[in-house]
This record gives structure tokens, C-alpha cells and sequence, in this order.
């Protein structure tokens, strides 16, 4: 929605098979105006597109399938999975919404969307348990367990062998230092208003940050990768949140700064802006699901079934993402690569044949 | 499909590895050039911020008072920007306008010697005109991520994203404003025996200034509009508290800071339309 040329999801998936359904329908065009001479031709054309109708089953619902598409990679690559899936095997017509965690929750609520492809589930609990109770939106399928953690490079690590948790860091202020805050160390949290910005900001307060390092909250997801992409390039210390699978998380060699064990009364304090006197606690691992409209449900039930059919091992997930990151594929490549060389794990979530029709258009 | 005369995916890849060049090579240095607007945009914030409010607010009315002469604009600029510290927005607002005033001097210092330039070099005009389109229409964040990723996030990138885009209106005007001098006073200047170097100074851009101001006029309010765009790349501010109700369904945060954009660029404008205004009547006398 603000951040329109960063989300590729927008444009039409698999273009080159529309574009050649197209080139039929204008074919068709052409012999209709022509005279009765290519009347063979004509017949010919007309039993090819028969032929390629009754392949297709028809879709459970007469208008595109709406998917949120939230702008991290794992998802934009689990969506265009999903579409190549939904378009192929089940005929359906599919379109996706550029859109952010929270936005998306409220448009899944209201019906705008049918399908949050991934929801994760502790930066959002609150918001989620919310939409959860209105009975207008549902946890389908479980994706995998994804995870969050402070990071620092491991060459960081080299230079700084002491520096084991969390709680260290004020001594090592000087080794971050933001240029903009002299005198302070600078901590990469969350992308602004993000679910995990609350999280990041309360666990900051909570191991006593305030004095020694600022809270540099990038504005958007892709700041932050650029700049965190730029400082590893260049060797410079960072100390970041980052959460995982991620592209950046698989592609770069890190380290994760030990945090007190979780304990869940802490963790439910640390996820609420509220909170008065937040104790520092580990991440959780945060279950990643897709929800679902209720709505959607009722109407499209194979498709419901199948979208609760969904998981992904998440060492798969990982090779995915790293792939993504060595070929700076788009996501409907990358998803394309997915279907091919992981037919394992998606031929499990779909009945034979619509796994053959998805093959077939391959 | 259009025949693929060029592999689009190995001119991204080229592009793509140019840009990691830069940034291996070339960003220490670039950052080290940077530290020191980096440096005086600090001290310019913390000024700011630290000041009494009323001190701010006086001096603004100062400078109204000062280059409009008219008691009534002086005070609604006051009241205006004690209406943002009303919003409970003054800490931010200040960070804001630091910002702003940054971008500002530094698009007059860019800007109006390019436009001087350009009206007397014609090469130099044909060669700016398209670049000043690319400058105001390409999409900002096809060169802020780059430029984040060489300068860092904070205050730099977001200052250099907001002068790319705002300058080109200076520069425009700067060259238009001096090119509609005319013929004729320039030749009885030139008659009374005026040096190139007097002409400019003492026909040419006294004659310009009303079109130089509008420029800078035009140039505060389209940096302005990048506030928001700059806080994605970690510029604080009245932005950031925009992008924060965006993102978080907070339409009352978002809107009261949009209203507090808004009361800052009435100030600008109305603060550098009356200095111009006053100009074009010197100039009528």
C-alpha cells in the first residue's frame, strides 16, 4: 500500500500461460472475421480450445480467489505456490493485494481478502485473538515453526568473544555506535508498527538498553535489510532483531545473543504496548499459520481444505529462501522453482490428479 | 511479446552487482564525506530540540515579522506552530523542521547556482531538462534503497532522497526567472558599461528574485511531502508518527500528525510567499 514498487505480487502470475490463452481467444477472433476458406482451420482451433476447457474444473466460486500479499519473501513465495496450485489444479481465477500484518488481518476480517497466506502467530497475538473472536476469520493450516532472535554477524562475534547474551551488550556500546546519537550504541529492532516492534522495544526496556543503545526502528522492511545487508557487506558490528526463514537469516553467517529462558508470563507482558515492567524472555518459536474468511470457507470448501493441507519443513523453507537470495529471482520464479524441484512436499497437500493438472502446466 | 533484444535478468544482475561494488568499495568514503552535514544536521536538531518552545516560537514570529512586515501573519505563524505543540507533537515537529531546513539550504546552495548556470549555458540546459524529469518522477524508492544502502539508515539518505526530489523546481524557476529578464534593461546595463558579473548580480537576479522565491517556495513544500517517504529510511519526525498510524491502524495518531505536516507547511509557505511578495512590490516601485 505505501511501498507499492517493492511488492511484486501485485503483477499477474504466470503470464506467459495467459498471455497464450490470449493469443487463442484473438486467434478465434481472427478466423470468425475471415472467409469460409479457413473454415478448417477454424474447426481446428475451436476443437483445440475444447480440448484444453475440459481439462480445466471449473472453480468454486465465480470471482478471483484474493490473497494478502504481505511483503516479506517467505510469503510472497508461499502466495504465488499457492496461486500456480489454486490456478492450475482447481481453475480458479487468483489476485493478490499488496498489503502489511495488521492491514491484511483487518481486510481478512472484513472479507476484502480470503486468505492470509502467513500469519505469524506471537507477533500478531493479540490483534489475532481479536479477529479470532468476531468467528470471521479461522486458523487453517500450520506452515511451519518459524523463530525470532537477536543476531549479530559472526565475524562480530570474533571480535567480540565475550559478547555471549543479551544482557552484555552496554558494555559493548562503543563497538555499535550510532553515528547519530553519539555517546549511544544503535540496536536494529523491528520495522515500524510491526506486531514484533512491541516485542523488540519491551525487550529493550526490559534488559535496561535505554541508557546505552537507541532503539533504531527502520521504517520499513526493506530499510532494514538494506542497511543490515550493507553493514555485513562491509564487515561493520551490527545488533539486530531478525526472524526466520528469511532470505537475509539464510544467506548470512550469524550469531544469536543468548536471552533469559522464555518464560511465558514474561513473553505475554513483552507482546503487550502496555506493558508496565516488561522481564526480558526469549523468543518463543512462533507457530506460522495461514487464516482463512470464514465466508471464503463456506463457499469454497475444497479449496479451504486444501489451503489446511498446507505445511512446508522449514529446512525446505530455508534452501528456498536461499535461493531466492543467490538468483534475485521474483517470487513467481522462485515459486515456479519450488513446484519443480519440491514436488515431495506439495504433490502431499492436493489429491492426485489436481497434483497432475499443477505438473501438466509446468 | 516484444523480441528480447537485451536479457533484462543480466542487466538487473549487472546493476544489482554494481551496486554491491559501490557498496564494498566506495560507502566508508562516502560515509566519511557525509559525517559532517551529518554532524551540523545534529546540532541543528538538537538545537532545536533542546530550546525553550517559546524561544522557537519567537523566533519564527521573528522572521515573519521580519520579511513580511505585517503583525497578523506574524502572529498566526505563532499560534500555528504552537498549534503543532498543542498536538502534542512539538518533539517531533522540531525534529522535522530541523530536517527541513536542512534540506532547504542545502537545495538553495544546489539550485539556484544550477539555474544560473543553465540560463546561460544552453548545452547545460539541454543536457539538465531530461535529468530534472528523471529527478521528479522517478519513484523514490528506486534510489533510496541504494542510497541506504551506501549511507546507512538515518538523517543522510533521507536528506539526499528529499533535495533529489525537491530541487528540480529551484532550478526551473531559477533559470526561467532570469532568462524572462529583459532584453532591453539588460542592454541599457550593459550600455552603462556593467561587467557580465555586475549584470548578474545587479540586474539579473534582483529582477529573478520573485520567480527565485516561488522556487523556494515550491521546493519547501515538495520536501515537505517527502517527510513521510523519508521516514521509511529512519528520518524521525512528524513522518515517522505517520508511517507509525499507518502500519498500526492508528488512523487518529496518523491524521493528527498529517494535520501537524500540514500546519508546518503553511508556515513555510506563507513565510517565504510574503518575502516574495514583498520583492515583486519593491520591484513594481
Amino acid at each position: 500500500m505505501i511501498s507499492p514498487t517493492l511488492s511484486p505480487a501485485g503483477a499477474p502470475a504466470w503470464p506467459q500461460v495467459r498471455a497464450h490463452v490470449h493469443a487463442h481467444v484473438r486467434a478465434h477472433v481472427r478466423l470468425r472475421r475471415a472467409a469460409g476458406r479457413l473454415a478448417a482451420a477454424l474447426a481446428l482451433g475451436g476443437a483445440a480450445c475444447a480440448a484444453s476447457a475440459a481439462g480445466a474444473p471449473a472453480c468454486e466460486i465465480d470471482r478471483p480467489v484474493r490473497f494478502g500479499g504481505m511483503n516479506w519473501e517467505s510469503n510472497l513465495v508461499l502466495v504465488e505456490v499457492e496461486r500456480a496450485i489454486v490456478e492450475h489444479g482447481y481453475g480458479c481465477r487468483t489476485e493478490v493485494l499488496p498489503t502489511e500484518t495488521l492491514p491484511a488481518l483487518a481486510a481478512l476480517t472484513r472479507g476484502d481478502l480470503d486468505i492470509n497466506t502467513e500469519v505469524w502467530l506471537n507477533s500478531v497475538a493479540d490483534p489475532w485473538n481479536k479477529a479470532e473472536a468476531t468467528g470471521r476469520v479461522r486458523r487453517a493450516g500450520d506452515l511451519y515453526m518459524g523463530g525470532e532472535a537477536w543476531f549479530i554477524p559472526r565475524y562480530t562475534a570474533e571480535r567480540l568473544p565475550e559478547l555471549k547474551s543479551a544482557a552484555d551488550l552496554p558494555r559493548f556500546k562503543d563497538e555499535f555506535e550510532d553515528p547519530e546519537e553519539p555517546g549511544k550504541g544503535r540496536f536494529y529492532g523491528c520495522p515500524a508498527g510491526w506486531g514484533c516492534e512491541v516485542v523488540s522495544s519491551n525487550l529493550y526496556r526490559a534488559l535496561g538498553l535505554q541508557d546505552s543503545y537507541t532503539l533504531y526502528s527502520p521504517g520499513t522492511g526493506a530499510a532494514q535489510k538494506a542497511a543490515l545487508t550493507a553493514a555485513y557487506k562491509r564487515k561493520q558490528n551490527v545488533v539486530f532483531y531478525y526472524w526466520y526463514p528469511t532470505p537475509l537469516v539464510g544467506s548470512m553467517d550469524l550469531v544469536k545473543l543468548e536471552l533469559p529462558p522464555y518464560d511465558k508470563d514474561a513473553q505475554e507482558c513483552l507482546t503487550s504496548p502496555d506493558c508496565k515492567d516488561p522481564k526480558p524472555s526469549a523468543y518463543p518459536e512462533n507457530p506460522v499459520f495461514t487464516a482463512l474468511n470464514t465466508g471464503f470457507e463456506k463457499q469454497a470448501p475444497t479449496l479451504a481444505k486444501f489451503f489446511a493441507g498446507i505445511s512446508v519443513p522449514l529446512p525446505a523453507m530455508d534452501e528456498t529462501l536461499a535461493h531466492m537470495e543467490e538468483t534475485g529471482d521474483e517470487a513467481q520464479a522462485v515459486a515456479e522453482w519450488f513446484l519443480k524441484n519440491k514436488q515431495d512436499i506439495w504433490t502431499k497437500w492436493v489429491p492426485a490428479e489436481v497434483a497432475a493438472r499443477v505438473q501438466a502446466a509446468l | 511479446m516484444f523480441p528480447e533484444l537485451i536479457s533484462a535478468r543480466d542487466l538487473r544482475g549487472a546493476i544489482d552487482a554494481f551496486v554491491d561494488h559501490l557498496v564494498t568499495d566506495y560507502a566508508d568514503a562516502l560515509e566519511a564525506i557525509s559525517h559532517p552535514f551529518l554532524q551540523l544536521l545534529v546540532w541543528l536538531e538538537q538545537a532545536l530540540r533542546s530550546a525553550p518552545w517559546w524561544l522557537v516560537v519567537l523566533a519564527v514570529m521573528a522572521i515573519a515579522w521580519l520579511v513580511g512586515r505585517r503583525v497578523l501573519l506574524s502572529l498566526g505563524m505563532g499560534l500555528l506552530l504552537c498549534g503543532v505543540g498543542v498536538l502534542g507533537l512539538w518533539d517531533a515537529g522540531m525534529q522535522t523542521l530541523s530536517l527541513m531546513i536542512m534540506a532547504t539550504g542545502l537545495s538553495v546552495l544546489i539550485g539556484i547556482p544550477l539555474g544560473i548556470a543553465m540560463a546561460r549555458l544552453s548545452w547545460l540546459r539541454a543536457v539538465m531538462l531530461p535529468v530534472l524529469d528523471v529527478m521528479q518522477t522517478m519513484p523514490s524508492f528506486v534510489y533510496l534503497i541504494p542510497v541506504v544502502m551506501l549511507f546507512g539508515l538515518g538523517k543522510i539518505p533521507a536528506i539526499i532522497a528529499t533535495v533529489i526530489y525537491a530541487v528540480p523546481p529551484l532550478i526551473r524557476l531559477t533559470d526561467l526567472g532570469i532568462r524572462l529578464v529583459d532584453r532591453e534593461v539588460l542592454e541599457a546595463s550593459r550600455a552603462f558599461g556593467a561587467t557580465p558579473r555586475q549584470q548578474l548580480f545587479g540586474v539579473q537576479l534582483p529582477l529573478a528574485l520573485p520567480n527565485i522565491m516561488a522556487g523556494i517556495n515550491q521546493t519547501t513544500m515538495m520536501a515537505l511531502s517527502m517527510v513521510v517517504i523519508a521516514s521509511m529510511i529512519g528520518a524521525r519526525g512528524l513522518g515517522y508518527e505517520v508511517l507509525l498510524g499507518i502500519n498500526r491502524l492508528e488512523v487518529g495518531r496518523g491524521l493528527v500528525a498529517g494535520l501537524a505536516i500540514v500546519a508546518l507547511a503553511i508556515l513555510f509557505d506563507r513565510i517565504t510567499q510574503s518575502y516574495g511578495q514583498r520583492m515583486r512590490r519593491g520591484a513594481a516601485r
